[in-house]
Protein backbone atom coordinates (compact mmCIF):
# COMPACT_ATOMS: atom_id res chain seq x y z
CA UNK A 1 0.00 0.00 0.00
CA UNK A 2 1.59 3.24 -1.16
CA UNK A 3 0.55 6.41 0.65
CA UNK A 4 1.91 9.85 -0.23
CA UNK A 5 2.07 11.39 3.23
CA UNK A 6 2.70 14.88 1.86
CA UNK A 7 -0.47 14.62 -0.21
CA UNK A 8 -2.37 13.47 2.90
CA UNK A 9 -1.01 16.48 4.82
CA UNK A 10 -1.91 18.84 1.95
CA UNK A 11 -5.42 17.36 1.81
CA UNK A 12 -5.89 17.89 5.56
CA UNK A 13 -4.65 21.48 5.26
CA UNK A 14 -7.00 22.10 2.33
CA UNK A 15 -9.96 21.31 4.57
CA UNK A 16 -8.92 24.25 6.78
CA UNK A 17 -8.70 26.60 3.81
CA UNK A 18 -12.11 25.45 2.62
CA UNK A 19 -13.55 25.66 6.12
CA UNK A 20 -12.24 29.21 6.53
CA UNK A 21 -14.17 30.26 3.45
CA UNK A 22 -17.22 28.02 3.94
CA UNK A 23 -17.92 29.06 7.53
CA UNK A 24 -17.04 32.72 6.98
CA UNK A 25 -19.79 35.36 6.80
CA UNK A 26 -19.11 35.53 3.04
CA UNK A 27 -20.73 32.12 2.56
CA UNK A 28 -22.54 30.23 5.33
CA UNK A 29 -20.98 31.46 8.60
CA UNK A 30 -23.86 33.62 9.76
CA UNK A 31 -26.50 31.08 8.70
CA UNK A 32 -24.56 28.24 10.32
CA UNK A 33 -24.30 30.06 13.66
CA UNK A 34 -28.01 30.78 13.56
CA UNK A 35 -28.97 27.22 12.56
CA UNK A 36 -26.62 25.61 15.09
CA UNK A 37 -27.62 28.02 17.85
CA UNK A 38 -24.01 28.90 18.46
CA UNK A 39 -22.74 32.36 19.29
CA UNK A 40 -19.01 32.68 18.75
CA UNK A 41 -17.37 35.42 20.76
CA UNK A 42 -15.75 37.89 18.42
CA UNK A 43 -12.81 38.67 20.67
CA UNK A 44 -11.78 35.13 21.52
CA UNK A 45 -12.90 33.08 18.53
CA UNK A 46 -12.47 29.30 18.64
CA UNK A 47 -10.03 27.96 21.20
CA UNK A 48 -6.85 26.40 19.86
CA UNK A 49 -7.99 22.98 21.09
CA UNK A 50 -10.90 23.00 18.63
CA UNK A 51 -8.65 23.80 15.68
CA UNK A 52 -6.03 21.30 16.80
CA UNK A 53 -8.49 18.43 17.19
CA UNK A 54 -10.22 19.37 13.94
CA UNK A 55 -6.90 19.13 12.14
CA UNK A 56 -6.27 15.69 13.65
CA UNK A 57 -9.68 14.52 12.43
CA UNK A 58 -9.04 16.01 8.97
CA UNK A 59 -5.73 14.17 8.91
CA UNK A 60 -7.41 10.88 9.89
CA UNK A 61 -10.05 11.32 7.16
CA UNK A 62 -7.45 12.11 4.48
CA UNK A 63 -5.23 9.21 5.59
CA UNK A 64 -8.16 6.78 5.59
CA UNK A 65 -9.17 7.98 2.13
CA UNK A 66 -5.62 7.49 0.82
CA UNK A 67 -5.30 4.03 2.41
CA UNK A 68 -8.70 2.55 1.72
CA UNK A 69 -9.96 4.03 -1.55
CA UNK A 70 -8.24 3.53 -4.91
CA UNK A 71 -8.28 7.06 -6.30
CA UNK A 72 -8.47 7.41 -10.12
CA UNK A 73 -5.51 9.10 -11.80
CA UNK A 74 -7.82 11.26 -13.93
CA UNK A 75 -8.41 14.50 -12.04
CA UNK A 76 -12.09 14.90 -12.94
CA UNK A 77 -12.84 11.26 -12.04
CA UNK A 78 -10.96 11.68 -8.74
CA UNK A 79 -12.86 14.87 -7.86
CA UNK A 80 -16.22 13.33 -8.72
CA UNK A 81 -15.34 10.20 -6.72
CA UNK A 82 -14.52 12.40 -3.72
CA UNK A 83 -17.75 14.37 -4.09
CA UNK A 84 -19.77 11.14 -4.24
CA UNK A 85 -17.95 9.73 -1.19
CA UNK A 86 -18.51 12.95 0.75
CA UNK A 87 -22.17 13.14 -0.18
CA UNK A 88 -22.88 9.42 0.00
CA UNK A 89 -21.05 8.54 3.20
CA UNK A 90 -20.44 11.67 5.28
CA UNK A 91 -23.41 13.90 4.42
CA UNK A 92 -25.80 10.93 4.40
CA UNK A 93 -24.51 9.80 7.81
CA UNK A 94 -24.90 13.33 9.13
CA UNK A 95 -28.49 13.18 7.84
CA UNK A 96 -29.26 10.26 10.16
CA UNK A 97 -27.77 11.99 13.22
CA UNK A 98 -29.39 15.32 12.41
CA UNK A 99 -32.82 13.69 12.08
CA UNK A 100 -32.62 12.18 15.56
CA UNK A 101 -31.06 15.31 17.03
CA UNK A 102 -33.89 17.34 15.48
CA UNK A 103 -31.41 19.65 13.75
CA UNK A 104 -32.48 21.78 10.82
CA UNK A 105 -32.17 20.93 7.15
CA UNK A 106 -30.24 24.18 6.66
CA UNK A 107 -27.59 23.01 9.13
CA UNK A 108 -27.40 19.62 7.39
CA UNK A 109 -27.01 21.29 3.99
CA UNK A 110 -24.21 23.52 5.26
CA UNK A 111 -22.29 20.81 7.16
CA UNK A 112 -22.95 18.04 4.64
CA UNK A 113 -22.09 20.35 1.75
CA UNK A 114 -18.81 21.28 3.39
CA UNK A 115 -17.74 17.64 3.70
CA UNK A 116 -18.94 16.89 0.17
CA UNK A 117 -16.68 19.59 -1.27
CA UNK A 118 -13.92 18.69 1.19
CA UNK A 119 -13.87 15.08 -0.01
CA UNK A 120 -13.94 16.31 -3.63
CA UNK A 121 -10.76 18.26 -2.91
CA UNK A 122 -9.26 15.27 -1.06
CA UNK A 123 -9.90 13.13 -4.15
CA UNK A 124 -8.38 15.75 -6.40
CA UNK A 125 -5.21 16.11 -4.31
CA UNK A 126 -4.75 12.39 -3.68
CA UNK A 127 -5.47 11.58 -7.34
CA UNK A 128 -3.07 14.13 -8.80
CA UNK A 129 -0.28 13.91 -6.23
CA UNK A 130 0.84 10.29 -6.04
CA UNK B 1 -20.99 33.87 -14.79
CA UNK B 2 -22.11 32.99 -18.33
CA UNK B 3 -20.11 35.94 -19.69
CA UNK B 4 -17.00 34.36 -18.17
CA UNK B 5 -17.51 31.01 -19.92
CA UNK B 6 -15.82 31.85 -23.28
CA UNK B 7 -12.88 33.46 -21.45
CA UNK B 8 -12.63 30.47 -19.08
CA UNK B 9 -12.73 28.04 -22.02
CA UNK B 10 -10.08 29.98 -23.99
CA UNK B 11 -7.81 30.31 -20.96
CA UNK B 12 -8.18 26.57 -20.23
CA UNK B 13 -7.40 25.75 -23.85
CA UNK B 14 -4.22 27.85 -23.75
CA UNK B 15 -3.12 26.33 -20.42
CA UNK B 16 -3.81 22.82 -21.70
CA UNK B 17 -1.82 23.45 -24.91
CA UNK B 18 1.08 24.85 -22.85
CA UNK B 19 0.96 21.78 -20.61
CA UNK B 20 1.19 19.35 -23.50
CA UNK B 21 3.83 21.49 -25.19
CA UNK B 22 5.92 21.18 -21.99
CA UNK B 23 6.11 17.42 -22.47
CA UNK B 24 6.94 17.78 -26.16
CA UNK B 25 3.63 16.47 -27.51
CA UNK B 26 2.42 17.59 -30.95
CA UNK B 27 -0.56 19.64 -29.87
CA UNK B 28 -1.63 20.35 -33.44
CA UNK B 29 -1.97 16.69 -34.40
CA UNK B 30 -5.40 15.03 -34.28
CA UNK B 31 -4.43 13.04 -31.18
CA UNK B 32 -2.79 16.08 -29.55
CA UNK B 33 -5.86 18.26 -30.17
CA UNK B 34 -8.03 15.61 -28.54
CA UNK B 35 -5.80 15.52 -25.46
CA UNK B 36 -5.76 19.31 -25.24
CA UNK B 37 -9.55 19.44 -25.48
CA UNK B 38 -9.92 16.70 -22.84
CA UNK B 39 -7.70 18.59 -20.37
CA UNK B 40 -9.47 21.88 -21.19
CA UNK B 41 -12.86 20.38 -20.36
CA UNK B 42 -11.38 18.60 -17.34
CA UNK B 43 -9.99 21.79 -15.77
CA UNK B 44 -13.24 23.65 -16.40
CA UNK B 45 -15.36 20.70 -15.31
CA UNK B 46 -13.67 20.29 -11.92
CA UNK B 47 -13.87 24.02 -11.20
CA UNK B 48 -17.58 23.99 -12.00
CA UNK B 49 -18.40 20.74 -10.15
CA UNK B 50 -16.75 22.00 -6.96
CA UNK B 51 -18.14 25.56 -7.24
CA UNK B 52 -21.68 24.51 -8.08
CA UNK B 53 -22.10 22.58 -4.80
CA UNK B 54 -21.86 25.66 -2.52
CA UNK B 55 -23.72 27.71 -5.14
CA UNK B 56 -26.58 25.19 -5.11
CA UNK B 57 -26.68 25.05 -1.30
CA UNK B 58 -26.60 28.86 -1.10
CA UNK B 59 -29.47 29.10 -3.58
CA UNK B 60 -31.49 26.51 -1.61
CA UNK B 61 -30.94 28.32 1.69
CA UNK B 62 -30.99 31.97 0.67
CA UNK B 63 -33.09 31.75 -2.48
CA UNK B 64 -30.62 33.96 -4.35
CA UNK B 65 -27.47 33.39 -6.41
CA UNK B 66 -24.28 32.92 -4.39
CA UNK B 67 -22.16 36.08 -4.33
CA UNK B 68 -18.62 35.83 -5.67
CA UNK B 69 -19.45 32.68 -7.70
CA UNK B 70 -17.21 33.87 -10.53
CA UNK B 71 -14.39 34.53 -8.07
CA UNK B 72 -14.76 31.03 -6.60
CA UNK B 73 -14.74 29.41 -10.08
CA UNK B 74 -11.71 31.43 -11.17
CA UNK B 75 -9.94 30.73 -7.86
CA UNK B 76 -10.47 26.98 -8.27
CA UNK B 77 -9.47 27.23 -11.90
CA UNK B 78 -6.24 29.01 -10.91
CA UNK B 79 -5.34 26.33 -8.36
CA UNK B 80 -6.08 23.55 -10.85
CA UNK B 81 -4.06 25.28 -13.55
CA UNK B 82 -1.11 25.65 -11.21
CA UNK B 83 -1.32 21.98 -10.17
CA UNK B 84 -1.62 20.88 -13.80
CA UNK B 85 1.35 22.92 -15.02
CA UNK B 86 3.53 21.76 -12.11
CA UNK B 87 2.45 18.18 -12.84
CA UNK B 88 3.25 18.48 -16.56
CA UNK B 89 6.62 20.17 -16.06
CA UNK B 90 7.91 17.28 -13.92
CA UNK B 91 10.85 15.63 -15.69
CA UNK B 92 9.53 12.17 -14.79
CA UNK B 93 6.26 12.65 -16.77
Amino acid sequence: MHVNYLAVLAAALSSFLLGGLWYSPLLFGTRWQHAAGIAIKQEGGHPARVFGLSFVFALIAAFAYACLVPVPADALDAAVQGVLLGAGFVAASFGINYQFANRSTVLWLIDGGYHTVQFGIYGLILGLWR
Amino acid sequence: MSRNLPILFTASLVVSAIGWHLVGAGVLSAEGAGLVLAVTLGIMGIAFVLALIPAGIYWLIEGSPMPYLSVVVWGLWGLLTLAYLVHMSRPSW
